[in-house]
This record gives C-alpha cells, sequence and structure tokens, in this order.
C-alpha cells in the first residue's frame, strides 16, 4: 500500500551517505519474506531478485538510493560547537534548524554569527559554511568531542498539510518504499532491485550494484524537484506537485533512453496515469552512472515531484507516489515490449 | 570524397538520437568489416579481427557520431518553444538560424537584446510560427530534438565549411580508413560513438566492455590561424594533428612516438595540438578497465560549434593516410 504513513515509517529512519545501516537493515526487514535472494555488496548496496510468473525477455534492475542529505561533524571548537561540511544541502535552507546528530539522536540547533555582528555584504542568503555550527549545548570541547565525524540528520516532523505531506529525505525513501512494494506482490516478470548507497555523494554505489546485476534496461525511481511555488512560472517550474509521475526524457547527468522514454509515456498516456515530464534540464539520478555501466544499458527515471527538495521539509503529494507505483506495475506487465 | 563528405555532415544526428547518421555509416563500411551491431546506447561498433593467431591485443578507434542541438523542453502560450541545449552548443552562433524537426517542421531560434551579453540556453525561444500554444502543440512536443541546419559550402584551396564537421569528418575519416584496412596486427574495434558532446557517455560505455588496449580517438581539433589571439601551432593545410594533450587527456607518449614513426615512414604530413581546452573520447577510452595507451588524430578545424566550421581536404587525406597505417604497425 503506498500511504503517507508508509512514507512516514521510511524517511523518519537516519540514513545520510556513507552511514546507512539503519535504512538497510529497514528495508531488508520489510522485504525479507518476500524476495526470492538479497545480498549485500561490498558498498552496502542491497540487491535483490525477485521471481516473476514470466521468465523475462529483458533483465531488469530497478533502483532507488537509501542515503539522504545530511551533515558530518568535521572539528568541535573549544566552546563545545559542532563544525560541519554538508552533503547535498545549500547553507541557505539551514540557519536555526533542529539536527539529531548521531546514533544518540542528540538534538542541536544551527547557529551562526548572530546578524547584528555581519558586514552588510556577509549579509547574503547563502551564509559561508564555516560560520555555521550545531550548538547542542555543551559547555566545553570535553562535552562536545565524541561527536566528532559523525552525522547529523535534519529533525524534521512528518506532517499532513492540506494535500500535501511533509517531513524529510522523500529524496529517496519514495524509491526505496516504491521499490519494496513491489518486491512484496506478484511480479509478471522476474526482476532485480538495487538499493543503492552514497548516491547524493555522486552515485558512488550505483556503478557496483549495476556491474553486479548488469541488467538490460534499468529503470531509476526517484524524488525530484518540483519548482511549482512564488516566483516561478511556465519553463522554470520544472514539474508541479500533485501533477503526477515525473519522467523525465533529460537532465543534468543523463539523456534517458528514448525508445523508454517514448514507450513508457505513451503507455501511461493509454492507461490514464497522471505523469508529467521536467520542462527544465537539471538535477542528476544514480542513472547517469548506471548508463554506462557494462557497456551500456538502458535508463529511464520515474520521480515523485518534490518541493524544497534538499531541505529539511520536503513538501510532496502522496498521489504522485500512487500514480508512480500504477506506472511502475504497468513497466512490469509490460516488460516484453520494452 | 566530397560528396560522401556533405552527406555524413548534413545527416541528421544530436547527441541521444543518433539512428539517422549510425545508419549512414553502417551502410558505409558493412562490406569492409568482419562484425557490425549497435550496442545498448546507440554506439555503432564495427569489428576487423587480426588474422595473426598470436595476437590478443585490442586497438579501439573512437569517432563521435553525435553533433551538439537543442531540445524542446516547454511550450509557451504564445506558441514559442523554450529550449536546453545537447552539449556545448556555441549559443551566439544559434540565434537567427534556422533549425528542423524531424517531423519536417521548420523553426527560428530568436532571443531578446537584453540577453545578448550573457546569453544562456533558456534565453532562447523556437518561432515555429505558430499562433499560439495549441497550435504550436500540433507540431512539437517537449522532448523533440531541433536540429540546427547546415549548409556545406566550398571554400578555395579545397577547403570547405559546414555546422557539423565536428565530428562527422572524424567518422568519414574513420570510415574511409576502414575501407583500405589490410593486415592488421591487433584485433580493431572502430566505435562510432554517441552522446560525446553530452560528457564522452557513448564512448565510456563502449570502452568499458572492449577494453582496449590501445586507443586512437578521432576528432577534430581548434586552430590558431584566425583572427583572434587564440594561441595554437595548429593552421590549416599543415597536416594531421597528432593530440598532445587536451582538457580531459594526456595522451601516450609511446603511441605518440609511433604515431610520429608511421609519418616520417609514409611521408605523411603531421602537427602537432595541445588543446587548453575542451574532451575527447581519448580520456574514455584511456581510464577504461585498467587502462590503455592512448592518443588521437584530429582534423583541424576552425570555428568549432559554429555554423561555419572549416577545414582543409589535404588536412583530412592526411588523418585518413595516418589511420589506415596505423592499423598495420606496432604502437609499443
Amino acid at each position: 500500500m503506498i500511504t503517507a504513513e508508509r512514507l512516514k515509517s521510511f524517511s523518519e529512519i537516519d540514513g545520510v551517505s556513507g552511514c546507512e545501516e539503519q535504512i538497510r537493515d529497514y528495508i531488508i526487514s520489510d522485504i525479507y519474506d518476500y524476495a526470492d535472494e538479497i545480498k549485500i555488496d561490498v558498498m552496502g548496496n542491497v540487491l535483490c531478485y525477485k521471481k516473476g510468473k514470466k521468465r523475462a525477455p529483458n533483465k531488469i534492475m530497478y533502483a532507488a538510493h537509501m542515503d539522504e542529505v545530511g551533515f558530518y561533524i568535521n572539528s568541535v571548537s573549544d566552546d563545545g560547537l559542532l563544525y560541519f561540511d554538508t552533503i547535498g544541502i545549500l547553507t541557505s535552507v539551514i540557519l536555526g534548524k533542529y539536527v539529531l546528530v548521531g546514533k544518540d539522536k542528540i538534538r542541536g540547533v544551527i547557529g551562526s554569527k548572530p546578524i547584528h555582528l555581519l558586514k552588510d555584504d556577509d549579509r547574503s542568503s547563502y551564509p559561508e559554511l564555516n560560520t555555521l555550527y550545531i550548538d547542542i549545548g555543551a559547555k566545553n570541547k570535553d562535552e562536545a568531542i565524541r561527536h566528532l565525524g559523525s552525522y547529523a540528520v535534519f529533525d524534521s516532523e512528518f506532517a499532513n498539510i492540506g494535500s500535501c505531506i511533509t517531513g524529510k529525505a522523500f529524496d529517496d525513501r519514495v524509491g526505496c518504499m516504491l521499490l519494496c512494494e513491489m518486491i512484496k506482490q506478484d511480479l509478471e516478470y522476474d526482476s532485480y532491485f538495487a538499493f543503492t548507497v552514497g548516491e547524493e555523494t555522486g552515485a558512488r554505489g550505483a556503478s557496483a550494484a549495476s556491474n553486479r546485476i548488469k541488467p538490460d534496461i534499468c529503470v531509476v525511481v526517484e524524488g525530484t524537484t518540483a519548482q511549482d511555488v512564488a516566483g516561478s512560472s511556465g519553463a522554470d517550474v520544472v514539474c508541479k506537485v500533485g501533477e503526477g509521475a515525473t519522467v523525465p526524457f533529460m537532465d543534468g547527468g543523463t539523456y534517458y533512453d528514448i525508445s523508454l522514454y517514448n514507450k513508457i509515456t505513451n503507455i501511461a498516456r493509454n492507461n490514464n496515469i497522471k505523469f508529467q515530464t521536467k520542462t527544465v534540464v537539471a538535477g542528476g539520478t544514480d542513472a547517469q552512472i548506471i548508463q554506462r555501466q557494462n557497456g551500456g544499458i538502458r535508463v529511464i527515471a520515474v520521480s515523485m515531484p518534490c518541493r524544497y527538495i534538499h531541505s529539511g521539509q520536503t513538501v510532496a503529494d502522496i498521489s504522485d507516489a500512487i500514480q508512480m507505483k500504477k506506472l511502475l506495475d504497468l513497466i512490469d506487465n509490460n516488460l516484453d515490449i520494452l | 570524397m566530397l560528396k560522401t563528405l556533405e552527406k555524413y555532415v548534413l545527416c541528421q544526428g544530436v547527441s541521444g538520437n543518433e539512428n539517422a547518421i549510425s545508419n549512414l555509416i553502417k551502410d558505409d563500411i558493412t562490406p569492409f568489416v568482419d562484425e557490425i551491431y549497435n550496442d545498448k546506447l546507440g554506439n555503432l561498433i564495427a569489428v576487423i579481427k587480426s588474422k595473426d593467431k598470436n595476437n590478443n591485443k585490442k586497438l579501439m578507434f573512437s569517432a563521435h557520431m553525435d553533433v551538439n542541438g537543442l531540445v524542446v523542453t516547454f511550450i509557451e502560450d504564445n506558441g514559442y518553444l523554450r529550449v536546453s541545449n545537447l552539449g556545448g552548443v556555441d549559443l551566439y552562433s544559434v540565434i537567427y538560424s534556422v533549425c528542423s524537426f524531424s517531423n519536417g517542421t521548420k523553426g527560428i531560434i530568436v532571443t531578446n537584446e537584453e540577453s545578448y551579453k550573457d546569453l544562456k540556453a533558456r534565453h532562447l525561444y523556437i518561432d515555429i510560427g505558430a499562433k499560439n500554444k495549441k497550435e504550436a502543440e500540433e507540431a512539437v512536443s517537449v522532448g523533440d530534438i531541433a536540429f540546427i541546419d547546415s549548409y556545406f559550402t566550398v571554400l578555395k584551396n579545397d577547403r570547405v565549411c559546414a555546422r557539423g564537421l565536428d565530428n562527422r569528418a572524424g567518422c568519414f575519416a574513420l570510415s574511409e580508413a576502414i575501407k583500405s584496412v589490410k593486415n592488421n596486427i591487433y584485433d580493431l574495434y572502430f566505435v562510432f560513438s554517441v552522446q560525446e558532446e553530452l560528457g564522452l557517455r557513448g564512448a565510456k560505455a563502449a570502452a568499458g566492455a572492449i577494453l582496449p588496449d590501445f586507443g586512437i580517438a578521432v576528432d577534430v581539433t581548434d586552430t590558431g590561424d584566425m583572427q583572434d589571439d587564440n594561441k595554437m601551432e595548429i593552421k590549416l593545410g599543415n597536416g594531421a594533428a597528432i593530440k598532445i594533450l587536451d582538457r580531459s587527456c594526456i595522451c601516450s607518449p609511446i603511441i605518440n612516438k609511433n604515431l610520429k614513426r608511421i609519418c616520417d615512414e609514409e611521408s605523411i604530413k603531421y602537427q602537432y595540438e595541445v588543446l587548453e581546452c575542451g574532451g575527447t573520447d581519448t580520456a574514455a577510452m584511456q581510464l577504461s578497465g585498467s587502462g590503455a595507451m592512448v592518443s588521437a588524430i584530429s582534423v583541424p578545424t576552425r570555428f568549432v560549434h559554429t555554423g561555419v566550421e572549416e577545414i582543409d581536404l589535404s588536412d583530412l587525406s592526411e588523418c585518413i593516410k595516418l589511420i589506415t597505417k596505423i592499423c598495420n604497425t606496432t604502437l609499443e
């Protein structure tokens, strides 16, 4: 079932790039009784095989990444402040936010130099990373030093707002959720599934996963940026929350397989699936690495529109995920013509 | 020679959509090779095995088939099309030019004056003459490719110019060489690659599958004999360019030593290329598997990525001669 509750469960688990253990364990426990084969490779990717009713004419791999954007503590000051590096996050969206540091989930606030001490040209919307820190209320370095090297995640709240939902890590826990749903149902064709690590640091798990499985076709299931917000119009919108599954023909990292794009959008049209494409060539997915592995792999992406995508509170519409699932089921049913 | 070169140049084939040029090249070279196929990304791969049973080495050639172009990303209410670039389009060279879509629709690429100072793809519009969005949607869709029209023009002194000589000149040179291959020492893999303009994407996949020992890219390079201040030794008419390095790759001195030897032995005119910008399939082959020894042969070209890319046919001939001779010599 594709529900807001399910996405909440997936999104609330910690899994910053490089520390995906907890989300990996959650996924494995979710699909354990349903997958025919589950392997963890040396990178930490979870690779699964599920038998379908029929032998597949094309070897297909569905891929979603387990990691989320986050922070790493890279130094601790004498007064107990935690300085950090970001993974996939702009400094403009984090001031004043709550974060949770490490497995113990120590709460902290992201602070910076007080505004009345900033020079005029410092008062930009993109504060310098080295002026920001996490304040966990420690009195001195001794109280805070054990957090050196820890990850930190946004301490976000999952909530229903209007017809939308908000929370962290929809990119790409929505993909993880959809892949788990597919593994737990009866599939038409034998299929492979890859839950990858390190996408937010440059699709690092994807090459190992796709070289291990060596698919002919890969469907990347992702979250993508929606700019249907104030100040954007027309071509700048990219895609819209609530307007269905997003199937891009191209993004900043990949020119998707044209025949897959045409066939899959036709299937969507003929089956009344709500879908859209991206109006700006931007962003990237695991597909940019997967496409060139093993002599070439035909790739396509099916994505959920997400406003404020790499922030602590993404806004999306669960109905888009439902359309994505319907489309993925149709891809499974129609594998013989892809 | 000129007629075939013109066919190569005018054939449609923007990055990601290389079917037409792939078929043209396939028809041209199939009788001369042992095996020919397209891989999953559309790379055209032709193989000529070595007759030497003791050989176990592979020499891969790579010439990219794709040219850069524009893709439709959005249709405005007033019927204008918004676009993004596929590859390094010289945006200033496409404004007020004519473009075509594969269904025959024609368009003109326009912009507004304020954007001139810092022209970006999002400042371009294509006018297909449609009065509104509905009319435009009947002719084109989001995702359609706009091919910028090319005109093949013959100039004095055996020089020709056209949009698309990067890299149809390279493809043509490779095809012509294939037709003369005899007694090759190594197994030869001739790859006409896809999506090079998007970042060597086709060649990375192909080289990753072939895992060559040696790699030679066939592409174009800039020259230093134009009006501007470009400090390069390369001049039109001074022969085939042997690549020392570009932004993506430092070529193997051992391969280049052998290329020089071949040129000296066979009286082939050559010059050395040091390119301060740009990347080619050379890098994709060099980094494949556990690495390959690579270099590149380039056709000197003025005004790369504009509508009037200019080459000297004598340089093209020298390139063809050099590629042919490489096929039956050792590179170690």
